[in-house]
């Protein structure tokens, strides 16, 4: 199959599968509630809120209509209100995705530069003591429950330590003195852009525990993952080739084995990112970042319905997409991936 | 009798076999350590949930019962654990959080499976039209993040817990209809089967008789594997306030009501997660070692 041929069929296959998440989230939204209506309004609905829910979801009319009615309002941005802050849930969404993104992405970003020289290494020197040291430790990064982590790592780094924040985005002098101008809602690219060192610095010691506590499950996985496709390529002739030509052992390692053991990392790293989204909600909780987490966690304390919804749903769009990205990317990088 | 080089040389290569070979021993010994350590603290839970009412003093606090007298005591001989925000033994809470943490991973796997087997059996088997609708709709369910979906499906169905073990096992399924899907397909074409097929056995026994008894194996390592990280899946959704309810002690639960109180008396909050972590880590130990065991590719320490 060719390359191109290979990559608009993956984007059919999308769409696809973007209009069957619909109907999922349609189904637990509208179907799987025993009072869909009553759950669309919060916990304590009153018996005209729940009627006047009844008529706007439709729910008189066939399930198809609803279905119709439900992508009609999708298409057009409008996710329902939200039962909790009484905003509409995509003003919300716009506040509280870039928290998360940027957490996310400092997770990730923390995952690559962890991670990847770790498994190098760690495959290079098979059974050594830092192996074993790096396997235990991944091992154990998949297992810890992140919310637990991220609650020992306040204890060490706040409470004993006194090194780092307790928790939120910036600290209080710095919303009152020093604020953030709002650009792209990334408060570290915002800070730079508008040369506000001091919230700058701020937000970075803000991220580094909760990020840090994100990456653990993805720095486990990416260890992994590079050590064993490390160990396979370097049993194999170009780099016997490569050692016996003098060439130092850095290169050997970093350069010519891991340009081959990488694919397979990348695609680790393409999970570990739709990971990190929802394993950003724990993280959040814990750390009081106000991002999607926070939203939906107190959505699912005061049964918020629409916004738990809403942020599966938007959540699912991006998982999505990544998973698309990093085909085509694969498609790009190893050609054998468009014959199968 | 001198020796030649050329014995010398097969000595030595018997010699450098013979170390490989207990490398390899000392190395499946170490792994069967660390596997019979994991199996012991797995069975250490399980018999602690299951006997908790005998094991603990204060059978009453492990339900529930508050004690307020008592509250925010640090460990002591009396409490090895201290006690919680309402002054419950938080040892008995363990041992009684332990029935609905550790049910929810084995539940959610069986579920899983139950789900899952037949309908990869029956994609593999038939292939065709009914292997692709099946296959897309394994699609669909994998393209949810998995923790998200069974939050929304937990919430409209209702915090409980068995409502809980079900929103996780629907997002589950699909990876043993894969697993089996893709095993039925190689086994379809093997003799064994051609040859049931040939004096007319019916489709439903060969499913039965035939197919599922050699695909359980590989199946069976998986839901080891998967346990902890159901269990683990289990504990976050209750952390968020779905799941079990109080007064029903649960080792998420403990985390999340008792994270506000952690910086000052972290024991219990503490307690709550080491048991979780303890339990998800012996199980990925034990699913590790049972697939070294059954894979080829990886027995020899890869």
């Amino acid at each position: 199959m060719h390359r191109w041929t290979y990559i608009v069929r993956r984007l059919i296959l999308a769409v696809v599968v973007l209009l069957s998440v619909s109907v999922v989230t349609f189904f637990i939204a509208r179907v799987v509630p025993s009072d869909p209506a009553a759950a669309w309004v919060g916990s304590h609905p009153k018996p005209d809120q729940i009627a006047r829910a009844r008529i706007e979801l439709g729910l008189d009319k066939p399930l198809y209509v609803q279905y119709l009615m439900y992508m009609n309002k999708l298409f057009h941005g409008d996710l329902g209100t939200s039962v909790q802050t009484h905003h509409p849930i995509l003003m919300d969404l716009k506040t509280y995705l870039p928290a998360t993104l940027e957490l996310v992405l400092v997770g990730m970003l923390m995952a690559i530069v962890i991670g990847i020289p770790l498994g190098v290494l760690s495959g290079a020197k098979k059974e050594s003591v830092l192996d074993h040291v790096t396997r235990f430790f991944s091992v154990a990064g998949v297992s810890i429950p992140t919310f637990w982590l991220g609650l020992l790592l306040q204890l060490l780094f706040f409470s004993k330590l006194g090194l780092l924040p307790l928790n939120g985005r910036l600290s209080v002098d710095t919303t009152l003195y020093h604020p953030v101008t709002q650009i792209t809602g990334f408060y570290l690219v915002d800070t730079l852009i508008t040369g506000n060192w001091f919230a700058f610095k701020d937000a970075l010691l803000h991220i580094i525990l909760p990020a840090f506590t994100l990456a653990t499950y993805p720095i486990g996985l990416t260890v992994r993952m590079t050590r064993t496709s490390m160990i396979e390529v370097l049993n194999q002739k170009y780099i016997l080739a490569a050692r016996v030509a003098g060439l130092p052992e850095r290169t050997v390692l970093f350069v010519l084995a891991l340009k081959n053991a990488i694919i397979p990392t990348i695609t680790v790293l393409g999970l570990s990112f739709v990971y990190s989204l929802t394993g950003a909600i724990l993280v959040e909780v814990i750390f009081s970042w106000p991002g999607l987490g926070t939203y939906v966690t107190n959505a699912v304390l005061s049964l918020d319905f629409p916004v738990i919804v809403s942020v599966t749903l938007i959540v699912t769009v991006f998982y999505v997409f990544i998973n698309l990205f990093l085909d085509i990317v694969q498609a790009m990088l190893d050609p054998r991936v468009t014959l199968q | 009798m001198a020796l030649s080089p050329n014995d010398v040389d097969v000595r030595a290569q018997r010699r450098s076999a013979r170390y490989q070979e207990y490398r390899l021993m000392l190395g499946a010994f170490r792994r069967d350590i660390l596997a019979l350590i994991s199996l012991v603290i797995i069975l250490a839970f399980v018999i602690g949930a299951i006997f908790a009412p005998w094991l603990t003093p204060y059978p009453d606090q492990g339900r529930g019962e508050p004690n307020i007298l008592e509250k925010f005591q640090p460990p002591s001989w009396k409490h090895p654990l201290g006690t919680d925000y309402l002054g419950r033994d938080v040892l008995a809470r363990i041992l009684f959080g332990g029935r609905s943490s550790l049910s929810i991973g084995f539940l959610v796997v069986f579920l899983a499976g139950l789900i899952g087997i037949p309908l990869g059996a029956i994609a593999g088997f038939y292939g065709g039209w009914i292997d692709e609708v099946l296959m897309r709709i394994t699609d669909v369910f994998l393209s949810f993040p998995p923790l998200l979906l069974a939050v929304a499906i937990a919430a409209a169905l209702g915090p409980s817990f068995v409502n809980t073990m079900i929103a996780i096992a629907v997002t589950w399924w699909p990876w043993y209809a894969r697993l089996v899907r893709a095993q039925t397909l190689s086994l379809r074409e093997q003799y064994f089967i051609q040859a049931a097929h040939s004096i007319g056995v019916g489709d439903l026994t060969i499913i039965l008789r035939h197919i599922l008894p050699n695909v359980l194996g590989p199946v069976l390592v998986q839901g080891t594997m998967d346990i902890g990280s159901a269990i683990l899946t289990g504990a976050a959704i209750s952390f968020i306030g779905l799941g079990v309810q109080p007064p029903t002690a649960d080792w998420g639960k403990m985390i999340s009501t008792g994270r506000i109180y952690f910086i000052e008396r972290p024991w219990f909050a503490g307690s709550a997660g080491a048991a979780i972590f303890l339990v998800a880590l012996a199980f990925n130990l034990l699913g590790d070692a049972v697939r070294d065991v059954t894979d080829p590719r990886t027995r020899r320490g890869a």
